[in-house]
């Protein structure tokens, strides 16, 4: 699968909004931008659910409608679980809407804030999938890490 | 799809033998769905509160749900951090990059991190610790992580542990992943295993603590009631530390349905997710 | 004269040191490296699989049956290590076992690398008979309760596939254990030359205690979707092990991946 550097920056990723919100630093999640990206109509062309952590691989469109194709990683599958995802959850060819921390260094790539499906339910991050943005955590009762 | 399990209302103990059917349709609640015995719910694991009865004597067989199960266990004590290292030991953990503050997995050299490689004994024991099963025979104990499908065998025939791990002779023993186990019942509900012989090559912890292969590692298993078992373990390493290390204490929950997810960690997907995501975030202008 | 020297060099070959030391003769043994029994079997204990076991040995399989379009398919993509002839590539190896993927089932059951000599143990948990393998320190459970097996998996709502699948078992008779698996994941081979088995297959084997040191297995695959007929993939002959006990087998991918990158690569051993 061909990658395309963002040679534009991040300001150039879209279908866009940003939100930008006071920094949470976590370990690992460093390398990644402090604000959430949305891309909207977003296909998925692979689902990798594996540890260490699960990826997700779409296209989309940037800012400029030039085609993008990302990964972006979320939790491990057994604390995805934990959370209501399943390896079914998300299938090729699925048209969701993504919200995430994208690579600082203009790598197509970043963390998962959460994923919006066709049907209008959403799937979280653990580590940063909290909707308050900001790198917040997601973590509903009877869930750790 | 749902996207909290908070909401669930919490089943009975009871599980229903469903042939598992397909769902075509997605989005279905998982609390409304018909109830599979190929799979663990957290919720149910959480809705069977309190003790459930008297421990069983002599006996801690079956599947328990351990640290981030989902299933409401009470909070792990976690290893020491900062033992009281030898200048070996010091000298040693210097050289382990545990992935964490300050350190990104490009930068780690856990094996485990970066090749996929068993965490060993006694790691194997204080991290990932989501779920176990445990089975007796009459002269060992099997316990059978789910984390990697991996198992150790504890002798329980009185034999003495092994002493040599180095040099020739009949009784020089190969150091392993696993190391050298025998376990005893010291009263009803408390399982003793002691342990030695583990390669040098593995971590005791997962913020990288070394351990020598003379190293002996001490298991308390205690169970209080039908649902809880507890294990304390502390490691003693003269070699490294100038006196034990506590490895943590960790806390289980009996599985009512005896399910826990499958837990799989394979290295092609490790090789895989180091390559596409991992390194290249980590490197500066690094291109994908 | 030649058995002689060739029986001699046989007794030099096994001899260990120590005066303490038994000496050995093929005789001693079932196959290279599995001791025989002092003692001839005795009958076999009802309804009773405990033991360490150490197999196949005599191992008759039959050839693998003709693929569909969806089988050949697969099995195109995959080039067997030392096979060099199938592939229009380099002829280098994708096998996931070089890199010490989890060899799934059944192909654990054909104990890579030590054959004739994967050594299995037999315990229980509440419901369930388990297997602990040797082969990479894996075990499996099989479910006693009477449940059906899962009719889909990786659906929404369904278990998910396993690379070591979803068994039940039950006993056929008091000497006769059968287990039955369906949803293992499709990533593993099937076995080493490659061969693919889809999730949906349904994998039977059958134990039959022969006497106290004798277990016979076979394991029959019916796949519709990969192969245009049912066929049994293993017959073999486990046999108990003297003392019970054994190593531990591991394969580290540290090690494999340093091994192919520092020796086989350059070597221009096909391992990709």
């Amino acid at each position: 699968m061909k990658r395309h550097l963002l040679a534009t920056g991040l300001s150039s990723l879209g279908l866009l909004s940003i939100l930008i919100a006071p920094a949470s630093a976590h370990h690992g999640n460093a390398a990644y931008a402090d604000d959430v990206t949305e891309f909207k109509q977003a296909t998925v062309t692979q689902f990798a659910w594996a540890n260490p952590h699960a990826l997700i691989y779409f296209d989309a469109k940037d800012a400029q409608g030039k085609d993008v194709h990302m990964v972006v990683e979320t939790a491990a599958p057994q604390a995805l679980r934990l959370i209501g995802w399943e390896k079914a959850s998300v299938q090729p060819g699925d048209i969701i809407t993504v919200r995430m921390y994208v690579s600082k260094n203009g790598n197509p790539a970043g963390r998962l804030q959460k994923i919006i499906l066709a049907d209008g339910s959403d799937l979280h991050d653990t580590q940063l999938g909290g909707d308050e943005g900001g790198k917040s955590r997601y973590d509903p009762d009877g869930f750790r890490k | 799809m749902r996207n909290r399990c908070t909401s669930v209302v919490a089943g009975v103990a009871g599980v229903l033998l469903l042939s598992g059917l397909a769902f075509g349709q997605g989005g279905t609640p998982q609390n409304t769905a018909p109830r599979s015995p190929w799979k663990y719910y957290p919720e149910d694991a959480r809705a069977n509160e309190g003790p459930g009865g008297p421990a069983p004597v002599r006996d801690m067989s079956g599947t328990w749900a351990g640290e981030s199960s989902g299933a409401g266990v009470k909070r792990l004590v976690p290893p020491e951090r900062n033992p009281a290292f030898t200048p070996l030991g010091k000298e040693m953990f210097d050289k382990n990059k545990a992935e964490g503050t300050g350190v990104l997995i490009a930068q780690s050299n856990d094996p485990h991190v970066r090749y996929c490689d068993p965490f060993g004994f006694p790691r194997n024991m204080n991290d990932q610790i989501r779920s176990m099963t445990i089975a007796t025979l009459p002269t060992r104990t099997f316990v059978m992580l789910k984390f990697m499908n991996i198992w150790r065998e504890i002798w329980t025939d009185g034999r003495a542990l092994p002493t040599r791990f180095a040099g020739r002779g009949a009784d020089v023993h190969d150091p392993i992943y696993n190391g050298y186990s025998v376990g005893r019942w010291t009263d009803d509900y408390t399982f003793v295993v002691e342990t030695t012989g583990m390669a040098g090559e593995t971590w005791a912890t997962e913020g990288g603590l070394p351990h020598s292969v003379d190293a002996k590692v001490t298991e308390r298993f205690n169970r209080s009631s039908k649902n809880d078992l507890s294990l304390a373990m502390t490691m003693d390493d003269p070699k490294l530390y100038s006196k034990p290390v506590s490895l943590g204490e960790v806390n289980f929950r009996w599985i009512p349905s005896q399910t826990f997810f499958d837990f799989t960690y394979v290295p092609s997907s490790v090789q895989m997710y180091l390559k596409e995501m991992a390194d290249p975030a980590s490197s500066p202008g690094a291109a994908r | 004269m030649r058995p002689i020297v060739v029986a001699l060099v046989v007794l030099a070959g096994l001899a260990t040191v120590g005066d303490a030391q038994e000496r050995l003769t093929r005789e001693d043994f079932i196959v290279e490296g599995v001791r025989k029994m002092p003692n001839p079997p005795g009958p076999a204990p009802a309804r009773d699989l405990s033991g360490v076991w150490v197999g196949p040995q005599d191992e008759k399989d039959d050839p693998v049956p003709p693929m569909t379009p969806a089988g050949e398919a697969i099995f195109k993509e995959r080039h067997a290590y030392g096979d060099a002839t199938r592939t229009a590539d380099l002829g280098m190896s994708n096998d996931p076992f070089i890199t010490c993927d989890p060899l799934g089932f059944p192909r654990n059951l054909l104990a890579h690398a030590v054959s004739g000599r994967g050594r299995m143990i037999f315990a229980s948990a509440p419901g369930r008979l388990l297997i602990a393998y040797e082969q990479q320190r894996i075990w499996r459970e099989v479910w006693t309760d009477g449940r059906a097996l899962p009719k889909a998996v990786d659906v929404r709502g369904a278990p998910e596939s396993r690379y070591y699948g979803h068994s039940v078992g039950r006993w056929e008779n008091d000497n006769t254990f059968v287990i039955d698996t369906t949803g293992v994941d499709e990533r593993p081979w099937l076995n080493e030359e490659g061969h693919p088995r889809s999730s949906s297959a349904r994998i039977q084997e059958r134990y039959v205690r022969r006497d106290q040191y004798n277990l016979q297995l076979t394991v029959t695959i019916d796949d519709p979707k990969y192969y245009t007929k049912p066929w049994t993939f293993m017959r073999g002959n486990f046999y108990w092990v003297l003392g019970q006990e054994f190593a531990e087998t591991f394969c580290i991918p540290s090690e494999a991946i340093e091994y192919r990158d520092s020796l086989a690569r350059p070597s221009g051993i096909q391992a990709r």
